[in-house]
Formats: structure tokens, sequence, C-alpha cells
């Protein structure tokens, strides 16, 4: 009966443990997010304001053709998967990987993957698929791994190694919604330039028009890359705050059940013990 | 004196917005050379250099920007700078633009610098902190 009670204290004890840190990781996880969320939208309202341009001078300048604007026949593909780089965030990371392996399944022609995240790379590893570039997530702006990742992108298309590169990642739009999603990066899209088809004007470009486009270009996938990239790590601490208020609750629960039953063995024992007592007593009376 | 004319400008960087407003005139540093802006010009789009942005407001008032590559667009009467990098002279850490001036410098004149690469790197380092400096005298 005591050893009992005893091992009840303990468990009592853990989960309260337990529900400290999960209480304490959702803290560190809300605080990351507002940092990241912030950059994200900075960002966001600067790719707006690109594509739109891009789409302005890609109209002005119907004759100029450019790599980045015009598909080729597709011969390997290239995919860019972007998760996190722990877990403790719940499904996040696995339906990321479950939209890429979909995607890849549906795919006739060769495939190359880069991974960005390290969960990303542990499960493409563990699938077999051809890893040609794998980074570590990324959680600043100004960080070196993202010009790197935008440069690799760049060359893969660039050198004809790969004919289309494909973006795999979770796009942040709320806390509670960042679903995963798969879209084309290179060629760029229309849906690249806002969709929009605007007005023919005359511009004066400068320089011409070819070399214009030629540096934009190359910096609106850039643009695109970087808020891919961050909007994937502000999901990844959305999804993680959700998962730890879950476990933070679900470890009050258990502390109200394993409280309940703790008292009643309690109970139990002074009663056993009351017990014991009363009828000794009863005994020597006798 | 009639009110001169004016129209809206815009600045964004990546890091944020760093003007939103009615200017008189505006100077900007292209790719290939400073031009000015003023109402109504024509609808034009152009690559930015390294340099100094002065906006005038109608008040005659001018602000200060230190700006490093991008695009430039003007149409419909709106000025809208794209800029890679971009900082208000207020908001220029002077020490830290001497700094990253030196610490060019010094790769430029060390004997580690062999590599094309790294001096190329260390010479927009370089303009970009005495661009910074530059700038960084007009603020108040």
């Amino acid at each position: 009966m005591a050893a009992n009670l005893r091992e009840l204290r303990r468990k009592v004890r853990t989960v309260q443990h337990i529900r400290q840190i999960t209480r304490a990781m959702k803290m560190v996880a809300t605080a990351k997010l507002q940092r990241i969320q912030q950059i994200v939208q900075n960002g966001r309202r600067y790719q707006d304001e690109l594509r739109r341009l891009l789409a302005h001078v890609v109209a002005a300048a119907r004759d100029v053709d450019h790599p980045y604007l015009r598909g080729r026949e597709v011969r390997t593909v290239g995919v860019m998967i972007v998760g996190g780089d722990r877990g403790l965030c719940g499904a996040f990371n696995r339906q990321i990987i479950e939209l890429a392996l979909e995607f890849i399944s549906g795919q006739e022609v060769g495939v190359e993957v880069i991974t960005v995240g390290n969960r990303m790379r542990r499960y493409a590893d563990r699938s077999g698929l051809e890893i040609v570039g794998s980074y570590d997530g990324v959680e600043r702006p100004d960080d070196v791994s993202i010009g790197q990742i935008v440069d690799q992108v760049r060359r893969w298309y660039e050198s004809g190694q790969v004919d289309l590169v494909q973006a795999i990642y979770a796009r942040f739009e709320t806390i509670v919604r960042h679903p995963a999603v798969s879209e084309q990066l290179l060629p760029l899209v229309p849906d690249a330039f806002g969709g929009e088809s605007p007005e023919y004007v005359e511009y004066i470009f400068e320089p011409e028009a070819k070399k214009l486009l030629g540096g934009l270009l190359p910096r609106a996938v850039g643009v695109q890359i970087a808020q891919i990239l961050l909007g994937t790590q502000a999901s990844a601490q959305a999804a993680r705050i959700t998962a730890m208020s879950a476990a933070t609750d679900n470890a009050e629960d258990m502390i109200v059940e394993l409280t309940r039953h703790l008292n009643r063995a309690r109970q139990e024992e002074i009663t056993a013990e009351l017990l014991d007592v009363v009828s000794g007593a009863r005994a020597l009376q006798a | 004196m009639a009110q001169p004319r004016t129209y809206s400008a815009k600045i964004v960087t990546r890091a944020g917005e760093l003007f939103q407003g009615d200017v008189v005139s505006a100077v900007i540093p292209g790719a290939e050379g400073y031009f000015g802006v003023k109402a109504y010009h024509a609808p034009l789009i152009a690559a930015l250099g390294l340099g100094e942005m002065v906006l005038t407001g109608a008040d005659q008032h001018k602000r200060y920007f230190a700006l490093s590559g991008g695009v430039v667009e003007v149409r419909d009467n709106q000025l809208i700078v794209l800029a890679d990098i971009g900082e208000r002279a207020e908001e220029i850490d002077v020490d830290r633009a001497q700094q990253a001036a030196q610490r060019a410098r010094a790769r430029l004149k060390g004997e580690g610098a062999e590599k094309r690469v790294d001096i190329t790197r260390a010479e927009i380092a370089l303009g970009r902190a005495l661009n910074r400096l530059h700038v960084a005298k007009h603020r108040r």
C-alpha cells in the first residue's frame, strides 16, 4: 500500500515537471514567432511591390526573353523541401514531407532534392531520394545560409541540371493556419507576378529592359526563396505553440487525475491503519 | 508663389518601409548615375545603384537615405523605391559604419586578400560603409 502511494506521488511530480517544460517551450516559441512574424510580414510587403513592378516590366517588354520566364522541356525536376529543424511541433514536419513524397511520386522524370531543415534531410534520406544539397533551417533574414540556398537553387536551374524547381514548404498565414503547400519556383509562373495583367505603359528603362530584367528576375526569385524559408520557420513556431499548448493542457488533466488517485490511496491507507489500531485496541480490551 | 506640385513617394526595403508621403522632388542614385524626379515625371523603371537619396517635401524639408541596390518605378505620379539595403540618415550607426570601413580597408591591404572574390567583396563593403558615413552627415 505505501509503495503504491509513493509511486503515485512520484508520478504527479513527473507530470508537473513535464508541464513546466511544455509551458516554457510554448513561451519560447511564442517569443520567437513574434520576432520572425514581423520579419515575414515586412518581407511580404516588399515581395508584393516587387511582383507588381516585375509584372509591369514584363508587360512593357514583351519581346525580352529570359530563361526564368520561358519553360523548357522537363527532363529533371528539382524539389526544394523546406521544413523544421526540431520536433515537438505536432504533425508539422510530417505534413510537409508527405506532400513532398506525393509530389515526387507523381513525377515521370528524374527528381533531385534540396532539403532545408534537418528533419527534412532525415526523412528524405530514409525515403532514398537523391539529395544534392541540404541546409539547417534559418531563423534570421541576414543568415548567410539563405544566400547559399538561393545561389544553389539558381545555379541548379541555370546550369540545366534541373528544368523546373518546385518548392514544398509550410506557408505562414496565421498562427492557426500554416498549411503545407507545393508551388513552382522556376520558371516563374504568371502567379509570381501577382496574377494581374497590367495595362501597357510606355516606360523609360534604365538600363535597357533586357539588362534590367536580368537583374530583377534573380532578385525576385531570391526574395521568394527567402520568404519561403522564413515563412516556414514562422509556421514551425506556430505549430510548436499549438502542440505545446495541447501538451500543457494534457499534463494538467493528468495531474488532476493522478491527484485524485493519490488522495483516494492515501485515505484508504489511513483507514486501514485506523482499522488496525482500533481492532488492536479491541483485542486488548477483550 | 504657387504651391509646388507634389507626388507620392514610398521607399520599401525587405526590413520594412523607410518612407511614405508626399514630396516635391527626389534625387535618386540610379545604377547609371543620379537622376531627379519631380511631379508628372514620365513612366520610368530604373535600377538603383549605391548612393544617397534625397527627398524634398512641400515645406522644403529634406530627408536623406543611404541606399544600395534595388529598383525604382515612377508611374501615375507615384514613386516607389525598392531598395536591397536602405537606411534613414538619422538611423545610421556611425561607429559601426566606421568599423566596417576600417575592416574593409584592412582586407584590401591585407596579405590574405589574394582571391578576387574577396577583393570585390571588400570593395563593395567599403563603398557601402563610406556611403553610410556620407549620408549620416545629414542627420539632425
